[in-house]
């Protein structure tokens, strides 16, 4: 009688053992690709939740779950069935020590300690899981657990570095099938045997023993009662997948079709096994199907290619079986397919999503159709979830008036059920952003509601897209160029490349006597706390780079002092080689300012410049030293450039400047690009002035190297150079970038300079000995 | 009579080193030699029978490629040997790399990457052939963002493996190599296929555009390493479906859907008018199947464009297979090896 219990529970644990149901979970609603393709408001969980369908259908050929994820799943869904099937209350921890985490040694070790009626051992003691298993003699478990140990090597892809055996089948691998032969005849418990055939058929399919793994089911078969579960489909999986390596195509696809109705987690594998080769097999696969239902399938699994017609398979399945699970799956498949057409079309900015063209459309109104007769036929399973699908598809099309009012109808249709429910409210409020068509104080009380408290904002990634783009487009029609920036955009983009006429609208928007909650939000989320700051700054710092000083200064004196002197420069020292990091810390003459101050400074020496002669070489040198160490290539570049790309050293100043009207529209670039400032024609003026001023020899020397080296950023920038800079190759200049140098080697090799030029620049060095 | 022996004498003097002179200077052609790109490595004997026609000595045999799976690199469809047998032919481990691995490796990852592909070749190797490994060939579709690592690759590579290394060149990567670099490697194949934009339902032949090719070709003298050629063999059908490509089916041929009403034939152009099953594909009413093919015709117009732009001295070609060498005959190809005929 004991012995009849022990074997009842070992019985129930075996069941749950080898049939647990290792679908994956989807832990949350839609799918989202990381790079950002548009919007997606149709929620897989429509699916997974209510009718406890697999939403594989959804994902076969686009989403495929990576092995470690399908691993995970089904691990953690294993440890889980478990820990039910222990009946006790083992922990998860427990369960997944013994089933994946031992060893083939220590369940060696436990299958005799268990079999010889030892104690648990030691190191298992704290084991809660391991101590009911002996307690309950459960022997075949191990010696089970013990042998799947041994196959696993031959079953799972292993290490792809590590040499196989070419599908040449090893002694090991005939020795474990015997054995497993040997042990499946020993124990009396048919769904251990069970195990052992899917372990023995398993073992020499892998090991390309097509014929070999067939004979060995219909050996065994015989000697297993059918106890169901989901072994059973999947020893089914892989006599199909012998047969069709053998090239039984049509019986093969045909068990594959029945694994894909009855097992969920085999679903995606038999979808990529599933072969037809022509006509007649496919004839003769639907000969063998029993029923319609069965039909159903065949033409389900032909849907599930990601390149299908789903509508016209829609219609093959529905003729056959109206009530077919696989409908629901691939209506909203077809819906996330063509949401991602239609879904904000006209305003969205993505430049990677097609633009609904005229076999999109033909398409949509196919499904529509459909959609509307299989509701007014009556016949379908999920009334609900079509009805919502009617409204969206409605939706889709623009017939904004019909999707409401389905709406309306689906409210009483879906109040029990919080998944739809959610989903229509989603869809609802998509139709009512949509419905705008000017954006009022009143309108951008409504959105600062929504953005507050509205639970899709957060939790749909697509939702605050989709919302901000329709709202660009509506202010942008309506004038409000700075508004319709900043729903797109934020400072950091204008950063990269300034736009005046943005800059002004956003300043006066800023400077707005009172601002409500929206606009408030808005700027602050955008531009930061401090926003009139930033604009000033940027401002300031735009016309510094164009060599408007006055108005630079201008700007920076709206800026907040603290902000301003957040940054200091060091533009005026100008070593010999460009350099990044010049500065001495402990060098306590070099005088450090701010942008504002530099301004003033500049102004200043551009005035003395042209009112002192006598010193105007020297003002003009630092003129010219300040616009050379802003630019890309000098060590101040962070005054002018807020984000220095190593790969912009021949940008040309014109670059970007042809995006100057409207902002791009790649969702993940910048507003207009980044322009760096690679402009020297100031620097290179300056420093000619100086040279052509200037009685002192050495200062010309300095000047025409400073200019030589503007001219010879300007051969970097010329469309037509080959040079590559990444050689590190010292250049080839052509005469007409030249000037400043011969002009050093000819005229001033006298100056102490042009020998302190020469052992510091060795570029410079190799054009004296070598010439160009 | 006199007169008579010197005439003779300076006639055969003349042969003498007329016949000299053509011998110190032998013709030369490119070597001919082949990728083998299935996953099996099983040479028919009438595939052996074809190879020796050409005097070959060598075959480019792709061993696995790169890829990244579950965002590690992975050796994926390695190539088996199902018998016992070695063969007595020089192989060069031919291994194609996905662009994606190089977009996210570090240093670290470089070297670990070039380890484990060196001694996956190597234990790949010991299964096909005793003869020693003399030069190693990488395909990759490197782009600008990809240059650094790869080329860092392939130095980590060339220093663990001591042995010659090889590398696939694509046009595109001929055109600007003064930005985008050249390959720190001993060998460069010029990959002178896949010329055109498969996506593209209005392209003409994807896999060869002499029009293509004839953009980029004053570009290869500038090139400054030695450049080998690897020329297409294969056709395939590109199935469009709304305009959209939807699969890329290997060696079909028009004569397959003459006569089959399930078709209607416009040049290189099937179109598909019931929906049907074809060898595995499920073609819908309305696809569109682009046969694309290259002819003797069209390597030598290549070749014609080519060989005042480069001169191989060896000529790789993609790929063989028992269809392959039903289609191409060894006079054939000869043909187009000898207009690369210099001397």
């Amino acid at each position: 009688m004991n012995n009849w219990k022990i074997l009842i529970r070992c019985f129930i644990i075996i069941n749950f053992i080898f049939f647990i149901p290792l679908e994956l979970s989807w832990s949350c609603g839609g799918y989202y690709e990381d790079f950002y393709t548009g919007y997606r408001f149709m929620s897989l969980d429509v699916i997974q939740e209510k009718k406890g369908m697999t939403p594989y259908l959804l994902s076969f050929s686009e989403y495929h779950l990576s092995d470690t994820e399908a691993r995970g799943s089904q691990r953690q869904a294993n440890l889980e069935e478990w820990q039910i099937a222990s009946c006790e209350d083992a922990s998860l921890e427990d369960i997944e020590a013994l089933i994946y985490t031992s060893t083939e040694n220590q369940l060696s070790i436990l299958k005799r300690a268990c079999k010889n009626k030892q104690n648990v051992p030691k190191s298992w003691s704290d084991n809660y899981f391991v101590r009911q298993l002996f307690s309950n003699k459960c022997s075949d478990t191990f010696e089970y657990l013990h042998f799947a140990k041994q196959c696993e090597p031959y079953a799972i892809g292993g290490d792809t570095w590590e040499e196989g055996n070419d599908g040449i089948i090893d002694d090991q691998v005939v020795d474990l099938i015997e054995l497993g032969k040997r042990q499946l005849l020993r124990t009396k418990n048919h769904f251990l045997r069970q195990r052992y055939m899917y372990q023995i058929v398993r073992l020499a399919h892998y090991s390309n023993e097509f014929k070999m793994a067939l004979e060995l089911y219909d050996e065994l078969d015989p000697k297993v009662d059918d106890v169901g579960g989901i072994i059973k489909w999947w020893l089914i999986g892989h006599k199909a997948g012998c047969l069709k390596r053998l090239g039984k195509n049509v019986e093969a696809s045909y068990l594959f079709s029945k694994v894909f109705k009855n097992c969920p987690s085999k679903r995606e594998q038999v979808f990529r096994s599933f072969y037809i080769k022509n006509d007649e097999e496919w004839k003769q696969c639907m000969l063998m199907c029993e029923s319609d239902k069965e039909r159903a399938t065949l033409y389900a699994l032909r849907a599930t290619d990601w390149n299908a017609y789903v509508e016209e398979e829609m219609q093959n399945i529905y003729a056959l079986d109206p009530s077919s699970p696989h409908l629901a799956p691939l209506l909203v498949r077809e819906i996330t397919s063509l949401e991602e057409i239609f879904l904000g079309a006209d305003f969205r900015r993505s430049h990677y999503q097609e633009k609904p063209d005229e076999i999109a459309k033909k398409r949509l109104i196919k499904l529509l159709d459909f959609v509307t007769r299989t509701l007014q036929e009556n016949k379908i399973k999920d009334i609900p979830l079509w009805t919502v699908a009617q409204g969206y598809l409605e939706y889709l099309s623009r017939d904004l008036y019909a999707a409401n009012k389905t709406y309306e109808k689906a409210k009483d249709l879906v109040k029990n059920d919080p998944v739809l429910n959610d989903q229509l409210e989603l869809f609802q409020l998509a139709l009512d952003v949509h419905a705008y068509t000017k954006i009022t104080p009143k309108i951008e009380k409504e959105i600062y509601r929504v953005i507050r408290s509205n639970k899709f904002f957060g939790s749909i990634e697509s939702f605050p897209h989709f919302l901000f783009d329709r709202m660009s487009q509506l202010y942008k029609k309506q004038g409000d160029t700075g508004k319709g920036f900043l729903c797109n955009f934020s400072l950091e983009d204008l950063k990269l490349n300034p736009k005046l006429r943005y800059l002004n609208d956003l300043l006066l928007l800023a400077k707005k006597e009172k601002h409500n909650d929206f606009e408030e939000y808005l700027l602050k989320s955008k531009l930061g706390e401090d926003y009139i700051s930033e604009l000033h700054e940027l401002k300031g710092t735009y016309h510094l780079s164009r060599y408007e000083l006055a108005e630079a200064n201008r700007s920076f004196e709206s800026v907040n002092p603290n902000r301003m002197d957040a940054q200091k420069f060091s533009p005026f020292l100008l070593p010999i080689m460009d350099c990044i990091h010049c500065e001495d810390p402990n060098d306590t003459t070099i005088l450090y300012l701010n942008k504002k101050e530099l301004t003033e400074l500049l102004l200043d020496y551009e005035y003395r410049a042209k009112t002192d002669m006598d010193h105007a070489d020297k003002y003009y040198y630092r003129l010219g030293s300040a616009f050379y160490n802003m630019s890309y290539y000098g060590h101040s570049y962070n005054l002018i450039d807020y984000y220095r790309s190593s790969g912009s050293w021949q940008d040309s100043p014109e670059e970007h400047n042809d995006q100057d009207e409207e902002p791009n529209d790649d969702p993940y670039g910048h507003a207009f690009g980044n322009k760096e400032f690679t402009d020297v024609t100031h620097a290179l003026f300056f420093f000619d002035k100086c040279k052509d001023l200037t009685k002192d020899n050495e200062m010309a020397a300095r000047a025409s190297f400073m200019a030589a080296k503007c001219e010879l950023a300007k051969f970097y920038q010329d469309k037509d150079t080959k040079y590559n800079y990444w050689k590190n190759e010292i250049p080839k200049l052509p005469e007409k970038y030249r000037n400043y140098y011969d002009l050093l080697k000819n005229k001033y090799s006298g100056t102490e300079f042009y020998q302190e030029a020469i052992s510091e620049c060795k570029f410079f060095a190799y054009y004296v000995e070598h010439g160009m | 009579m006199n007169l008579y022996v010197k005439h003779i004498f300076f006639v055969l003097i003349f042969f003498i080193f007329s016949c000299q002179k053509k011998k110190s200077i032998p013709e030369q052609r490119p070597d001919i030699s082949f990728y083998h790109w299935q996953s099996y490595f099983d040479v028919t004997q009438k595939e052996w029978n074809y190879l020796e026609q050409f005097s070959t000595h060598k075959i480019y045999v792709r061993y696995f490629d790169v890829d990244m799976v579950n965002e590690k690199p992975e050796a994926i469809g390695k190539i088996t040997n199902q018998t016992d047998k070695k063969y007595d032919m020089e192989f060069i481990p031919t291994i194609f790399i996905t662009n994606r691995v190089f977009m996210s490796l570090d240093e670290a990852g470089i070297d670990d990457l070039a380890d484990k592909i060196f001694k996956l070749i190597q234990k790949k190797h010991q299964k096909l052939s005793d003869r020693e490994i003399k030069m190693i060939q990488f395909d990759c579709d490197w782009s600008g963002y990809t240059q650094v690592p790869y080329f860092r690759f392939l130095e980590t590579f060339k220093k663990k493996c001591n042995k010659k290394i090889s590398t696939t060149i694509r046009l595109h990567q001929i055109k600007y190599w003064e930005r985008t670099g050249v390959p720190p490697v001993d060998h460069f194949v010029l990959m002178c296929y896949n010329t055109g934009d498969v996506q593209n339902v209005e392209e003409m032949n994807s896999i060869l555009s002499v029009d293509v090719v004839k953009q980029y070709v004053s570009r290869l003298r500038s090139y400054p390493e030695k450049l080998q050629l690897a020329l297409p063999l294969f056709s395939w059908g590109v199935l469009y479906r709304e305009n959209k490509l939807i699969k890329l089916i290997r060696n079909v041929d028009v004569s397959i859907f003459e006569g089959n009403e399930k078709y209607s034939i416009n040049g290189n152009i099937v179109e598909v008018l019931e929906s049907t099953y074809f060898n595995g594909y499920f073609f819908y009413k309305g696809d569109q199947l682009r046969l694309e093919t290259v002819g003797s015709k069209l390597l030598g117009q290549t070749v014609s464009v080519l060989k005042n732009h480069i001169t191989p001295q060896e000529i790789i070609y993609y790929h063989l297979d028992s269809i392959i060498i039903n289609q191409f005959h060894y006079e054939q190809l000869e043909n187009i090896n000898s207009m690369f005929h210099h001397h």
